[in-house]
């Protein structure tokens, strides 16, 4: 957190955050006092979908996870600043589209003409951000997919608060079955398809402009152009009012149009995520080759690092032979013997005294690990 | 960032400024005038409410103003204007009415409502005046969502109002 200080990017982040905290809690204010039941409801049911989604996007990147800090700045940014920039432009550019449309195409237009340019341009502003604020930690494609999905997570948390409080305000009924209700379309239904993909997409194709310096530059700024083109495309087919009579005939056709709509985006996003996580491991084996066999890493742990799964088995494995103490040093060690690998990414020698520190600090683990029964 | 928000400002602006033509006044019976506020248009081709009412459209937006004799109060003329369009939806719900000031000094009351007719999701607003033997309705209907856009425009409608 200390070296973030030092960017201007961070100030800046810091301002427009003060900014937009004055934006949204004074309307958060306003719910709490307004519908302060239905307030507490949507939070309670965000947390419970959001935090565990935020832990799978966080672990998908399972050689190098990002610092808490950055993973913070994203997910605040995509929550407050995103969504108050947003909101603003959101509003005037509408305005400017009521007066050039007719009542009937700006009704059923409007929203997939603005939303779609004014939000990914301004969750795209956050990946640019946190790259200016630590350039070292977006090093490979996954990471730019976490920390676009993190905002784009952010950016869905808040917003859903918004369409939840508006449907208890407008209701006649229960406001908990108001609230329950939108919980139930825009999350259990449709939440995969949303601003954590849409930005997931513009993540991927950022990290590839600002990671992969052996390409051209003409290619690089070609793949970011073209996977924000994808976001905008995603999120403009998601709120056209395409396959709209489909969805008012049943819940089933309704469920088939969001899918139509959405899924082929969702595993494009899928797709990438395998190829990013692929490339993660492969330059994991290229960098940690030089230990595999030594003290430091024999080739069957080289094996259970490899994959997340195994990993976890192996965990498990020593949990139950050995109890939580042993546990809790394996998963210490795995850690380390990932971080020596990284390490050998960031130094020109394998005799740096970096990378012996790590040896050691590795040696003393598996030493500790030995002594417990 | 700031740069883009700017930009949209400037371009709603220009917008709302560049079409907001005025209509002239228009007179109902009773000697009732409806001012239009600047930008609104006749609304005759999408709803033709014949004599003794006007409407006028904005964006999507529509408000039409009606007058007649009437010698009850403005909450029975309210009652029987929300029948008559709630008859209209599918499904309709409307809040509880709140008074309100017309027309310089004139008690009104106010109600909003939302609901699903043919042509989709729908939200509106309808008051009602009643005055020395003259009623005045009023009744803004726009695609949900939209009405708040344009709510300026209507209180000044409203407020501009001559009800002798």
């Amino acid at each position: 957190m200390r070296s973030l200080t030092v960017k201007p990017a961070f100030w800046l982040f810091i301002a427009f955050l003060a900014g937009s905290f004055l934006v949204i809690g004074g309307e958060q204010l306003g719910y709490v006092s307004m519908l302060p039941g239905a307030w507490f409801l949507s939070l309670l049911l965000l947390a419970a979908t959001m935090i565990p989604a935020g832990i799978i996007i966080y672990r998908f990147d399972q050689f190098e996870p990002e610092p808490a800090s950055l993973i913070a700045v994203a997910v605040i940014w995509g929550g407050l600043v995103a969504l108050t920039f947003a909101a603003l432009t959101n509003s005037y550019f509408l305005t400017f589209l009521q007066n050039h449309l007719t009542g009937k195409t700006f009704n059923a237009w409007g929203a997939a003409i603005v939303a779609p340019i004014d939000e990914e341009f301004y969750k795209g502003a956050g990946l640019v951000a946190i790259y200016l604020m630590a350039r070292r930690e977006i090093d490979g494609l996954m990471d730019g997919l976490v920390y676009g999905a993190m905002i784009g997570l952010g950016f869905q948390a808040m917003e859903n608060v918004q369409y939840f409080l508006h449907a208890a305000a407008q209701t006649g009924g229960s406001q908990v079955g108001a609230v329950v209700g939108t919980y139930f379309v825009r999350v259990v239904i449709a939440g995969l398809y949303s601003h954590t993909l849409f930005t997931g997409l513009m993540g991927f194709g950022f990290a590839y402009a600002v990671t992969q310096r052996d390409k051209s530059r003409a290619r690089r700024i070609g793949v970011a152009t073209l996977f924000a083109v994808l976001a905008w495309a995603a999120h403009f087919v998601w709120d056209s009012p395409w396959l709209e009579s489909l969805m008012g005939q049943s819940s089933g056709s309704f469920v088939l149009a969001i899918t139509i709509k959405g899924l082929p985006f969702v595993l494009f996003i899928v797709i990438l995520g395998l190829v990013a996580r692929r490339r993660e491991r492969r330059a994991f084996d290229r960098l940690i080759a030089a230990e595999v066999g030594t003290d430091v890493l024999s080739e069957p742990e080289l094996r259970i690092l490899e994959k997340g799964s195994r990993r976890r088995a192996a965990l498990r494995a020593t949990r139950r032979n050995r109890g939580p103490q042993a546990r809790a040093l394996l998963k210490r060690l795995q850690r380390e013997q990932m971080n020596l690998a990284l390490l050998h990414g960031k130094v020109d020698s394998i005799e740096h005294p970096a990378l012996e520190a790590q040896r050691q600090k590795i040696r003393l683990l598996r030493r500790q690990l030995a002594t417990v029964s | 960032m700031v740069g883009w928000m700017l930009f949209l400002m400037s371009l709603a602006a220009f917008a709302s400024g560049s079409v907001a033509k005025t209509l002239p006044p228009v007179s109902l019976p009773r000697g009732v005038v409806v001012k239009p506020a600047p930008g609104w248009s006749s609304a005759a081709d999408v709803w033709n409410v014949g004599a003794g009412a006007v409407s006028f459209k904005r964006s999507g937006v529509v408000v039409v103003f009606v007058a007649d004799a009437y010698s009850g109060t403005s909450d029975a003329l309210l009652q029987e204007q929300l029948s008559q369009v709630g008859a209209q939806f599918d499904s309709f719900r409307s809040l509880a009415p709140s008074n309100l000031t017309i027309a310089g000094d004139v008690g009104a009351k106010s109600l909003i409502f939302s609901g699903t007719a043919q042509s989709g999701q729908l939200e509106g607003e309808l008051v009602a005046a009643s005055r020395q033997g003259t009623g005045v309705a009023m009744l803004a209907i726009a695609p949900m969502g939209q009405l708040h856009a344009l709510q300026g425009d209507v209180d000044e409608m409203l407020s501009t109002l001559v009800i002798p």
